[in-house]
């Protein structure tokens, strides 16, 4: 396991020097001497982190981090998108400093995504980390003064390179859910649909599902269907990526129009155009990493906590009654435990969870994903439909991915939970029963 | 004064202004989102309630319109020329110098014969071919214009207030004006798009005249500005509730959204230990309970926390399980009403008119006849000659290059 994070993360530094070799395929001394400081930095920066700040903060620092280099492929895209393009070898010569500096940036993420792939806090994480660092170097030194030589002549396009190298650092934030931009991505994304859809129909005033044809309605519904938050998700996922590469492909072609023979004027606009798709290899395989990104995210390969719901039944006055302790069943064992309510053709699934000294009681959904389910792993519980990792302490609280918290009161013969209430917050708050756009009544 | 001109064109009429505030938005957007669920609608309050933000948002109408009027300028200025050509297109064609002097009548005709119409005056000649699509544009930019002074408008002056239209009741004060709900009825009749319509009849009353105004679903019914949307249906049943403890004894109209049916919603007997929940029974027939007006109501007597007694009474019944009595003579009609006064709901419907006419514009004319243009200007000794197309940009290429070289060979020769 420890071995094969190892090796794929070496493949990617490989991956990562070659494309910034052949970007600054002149600037070998600033190239070398940016990426070694930087992932030395990077690594360092990255255990000072985790051994300073507890819990989940370092996790949220480099996921924010992330999500800016992400964000900032929005404004490389649309610059290129404005200005055009053309080949980075055309333009003046860059400064070493500035390539020095580009590269550092990379090589110091790459850093700390690496120490967030060690098993950090067992003895062997520090030397497994200068291990790596040493085989990196020695990687980069081969790459840069003996394999570039031998890459194939492939210009770069404008923006291509950052393109390039943000798409491998989300690629290796991908194989860990606690990094991974691609699944909350998704989740925003729904959310963003869920409530564009109902504010559209509160601002022009259009009225609710009752009112509607029932096949216009379900075209409507699509909007809230399973997939919609991941397809909207890739389609924003992979919007720098085609905005460089399409960037690239409508870049006007120079004018041969001075040139008085036809034949050479073709041979001319043959070559342009080779050229032109050239440049098009780093904007396109950038594309093909951020898709594996996108897969790794949909398919962690972590198992989770999910036991089979327990159905209940509600007492004659409509009350619900999970005894804390029942056979083999101990609410406080700190696992979650599932149990499903039924009436008439209502079916609700909850779970009664033990975390931070108490007990909580929870909708096994949330109100924006469908209610696929959560499971749960170490410290976090996991919403199996946008994959949204919560942590055990915040479970219980209302909000976002959050399963939505349900009344109830704990005395000595358990927990005490209203049926009504519970098919009632089902009925309202969870995204398959709602049937009108942002879940009116 | 120049420098105000190159501020209006270079600035204000920016191409990038607009995606740059969007862009701005979409940001503020994503920091929100990172702390609140509520992402939009926490954006709109913000912007609603920070002057700054309104401000920029307000940029985007003025930007649009600015490009609006430069662009109409712009085209009407080389109509004259007949050819548009456009400056800042120049750098997608193609611009070259030749060494000679055009012959204008031989150059004419090559033209003609390529399917070229042709103009020539002082020391030029004009070529096009195919038409503009200047009005898609146009159309495009008022539908842009149209939606965000919309967007501004709606964002920052919106007023609603929810409030319930009772059938037989006076109208809410909000509604700025005198007179009573007379009735209202839900039909079914399918049409393209809402399977049923709503009437809700309002009687006005002025002195000694008396009239009426029915308000539907779509496009909403207004009055003095304000705008009725209905949100959803309730039912006002009269209950009459005796439990064996006459003391407790409940009779009046109850607000109850329980529709459609099998939504519960439930009331509280004042003063007493009772609770009863109501939930509208599904139709035995295929019409809709709020159509037909026959309504049975399920019950269930909840005292304290226990259940006494549950049943179902039909319109104009009396019930009575384990020594409770219930009775349900009358109902009256709810509906939900939001009334809205907002300025900026008609623009983005105009909006939307504007921006399916320049799709409808644009397709066939990118399609079928895509502008193509040459102009051939005598600069000095020597000939300059420049190319610009918004389709068909190969062939007219080809045909450029192709009148080029017979350029040349005439002046070889």
């Amino acid at each position: 396991m420890i071995l094969a994070r190892g090796v794929t993360m070496l493949l990617v530094w490989a991956i990562l020097v070659m494309g910034l070799a052949r970007a600054y395929a002149g600037e070998k001394a600033a190239l070398t001497a940016g990426c070694a400081a930087g992932l030395v930095a990077g690594t360092i920066f990255g255990f000072f982190l985790f051994a300073a700040v507890p819990g989940e903060i370092p996790f949220f620092i480099i996921k924010s981090a992330l999500a800016a280099a992400f964000i900032s492929l929005f404004i490389v895209a649309a610059i290129v998108w404005y200005r055009g393009t053309a080949a980075e070898g055309d333009r003046p010569s860059v400064r070493h400093a500035v390539v020095a500096i580009t590269v550092f940036l990379f090589a110091a993420g790459y850093g700390l995504l690496l120490v967030c792939r060690l098993p950090y806090g067992t003895d062997n994480s520090q030397f497994m980390a200068l291990l790596l660092i040493l085989l990196a170097m020695l990687g980069l030194w081969m790459i840069v003064y003996r394999l570039e030589p031998l890459l194939p002549n492939i210009g770069m396009a404008k923006g291509g390179t950052s393109l390039f190298a943000v798409s491998l650092l989300l690629f290796i934030a991908s194989l860990s859910p606690r990094l991974d931009l691609f699944s909350p991505l998704s989740m925003k994304v729904m959310k963003l649909i869920h409530d564009f859809v109902h504010q559209f129909f509160e601002s022009m005033l259009i009225p609710d599902h009752p009112f509607f044809r029932t096949d216009i309605w379900n075209y409507i519904g699509l909007l809230f269907s399973n997939g919609v938050g991941f397809w909207g998700g890739l389609a924003i996922w992979f919007i720098p990526t085609t905005g460089v590469t399409l960037a690239t492909f409508r870049e006007p072609l120079p004018s041969v129009a001075h040139v008085r023979q036809a034949a050479v004027r073709r041979k001319l606009i043959a070559a342009q155009l080779r050229e032109r798709r050239r440049r098009l290899f780093f904007p396109l395989f950038a594309g093909l990493v951020m898709a594996a990104a996108a897969f790794n995210s949909s398919h962690p390969s972590v198992e989770y906590w999910d036991p089979k719901p327990l159905a209940v039944k509600a007492d004659s006055a409509g009350e619900i009654v999970l005894p804390v302790k029942d056979g083999d069943v101990d609410l406080k064992d700190g696992k979650l435990h599932k149990y499903l309510y039924q009436k008439g053709a209502q079916k609700v699934r909850f779970f009664a969870l033990y975390r931070s000294g108490e007990l909580t009681v929870v909708l096994d959904a949330c109100s924006i994903c469908q209610p696929d389910g959560y499971g749960q792993n170490e410290g976090t519980v996991i919403c199996y439909y946008c994959k949204t990792l919560i942590p055990l302490e915040t479970v219980g609280k209302p909000g976002g991915c959050n399963p939505i918290p349900v009344p109830f009161a704990v005395d000595g013969s358990g927990v005490h939970l209203s049926a009504e209430m519970l098919v009632n917050t089902w009925v309202a708050q969870v995204q398959s029963e709602k049937k009108l756009p942002g879940g009116g009544k | 004064m120049k420098r105000l001109a190159w501020f209006l064109r270079h600035i204000v009429a920016s191409r990038g202004a607009t995606p740059a505030i969007i862009g701005c938005f979409a940001l503020i957007y994503i920091i929100i989102a990172f702390y609140n669920d509520e992402a939009l609608v926490t954006l709109l309050a913000l912007t609603r309630s920070t002057p700054p933000l309104a401000m920029l948002l307000a940029c985007i109408p003025l930007n649009l319109a600015a490009r609006l009027f430069f662009e109409i300028a712009d085209f009407i200025r080389k109509k004259r020329l007949t050819v548009f050509l456009p400056q800042e297109t120049w750098a997608a064609g193609e611009r070259v110098k030749l060494a000679g002097r055009m012959e204008a009548d031989l150059l004419e005709k090559k033209l003609a014969g390529a399917g070229y119409h042709c103009r020539h005056g002082e020391g030029f000649i004009a070529a096009w071919k195919g038409i503009s699509a200047f009005p898609a544009r146009f159309f495009l930019l008022l539908g842009f214009l149209l939606l965000f002074s919309g967007i501004l408008l709606s964002t920052t002056t919106r007023e609603s207030v929810r409030t319930p239209l009772i059938e037989g009741e006076p109208l809410p004060e909000a509604m700025g004006a005198q007179g009573r709900v007379e009735q209202i009825l839900l039909r079914d009749r399918p049409g393209l798009v809402l399977a049923r319509t709503l009437a809700i009849t309002v009687g006005f009353f002025d002195g000694s005249t008396e009239t009426t105004k029915e308000f539907g679903l779509y496009p909403p019914g207004s009055l003095h500005g304000v705008y009725l949307y209905p949100r959803y249906l309730g039912l006002a049943p009269f209950v009459e509730f005796t439990p064996p403890e006459r003391a407790f004894a409940f009779s009046s109209y109850v607000t109850l959204m329980i529709y459609p049916p099998g939504r519960e919603d439930s009331v509280e007997v004042p003063g007493s230990p009772y609770r009863i929940a109501f939930t509208l029974a599904e139709p035995r027939s295929a019409r809709d309970p709020y159509s037909s007006g026959k309504y049975e109501l399920q019950f269930r007597v909840v005292k304290d926390k226990a259940a006494v007694a549950e049943g179902t009474v039909p319109l104009g019944s009396t019930v009575t399980r384990n020594g409770y009595t219930l009775a349900f003579p009358n109902a009256k009609r709810i509906v939900m009403t939001d009334l809205v006064r907002d300025r900026g709901l008609s623009f983005i419907w105009w909006s939307g008119l504007c921006m399916l006419v320049a799709v409808a514009v644009y397709m066939p004319v990118r399609l079928l006849a895509p502008r193509r243009e040459m102009m051939f200007v005598a600069h000095g000794r020597g000939t300059q000659a420049i190319s610009w197309a918004e389709g068909g940009k190969t062939a007219h290429r080809s045909v450029f290059h192709g009148i080029l070289d017979a350029i040349s060979r005439d002046q070889d020769r």
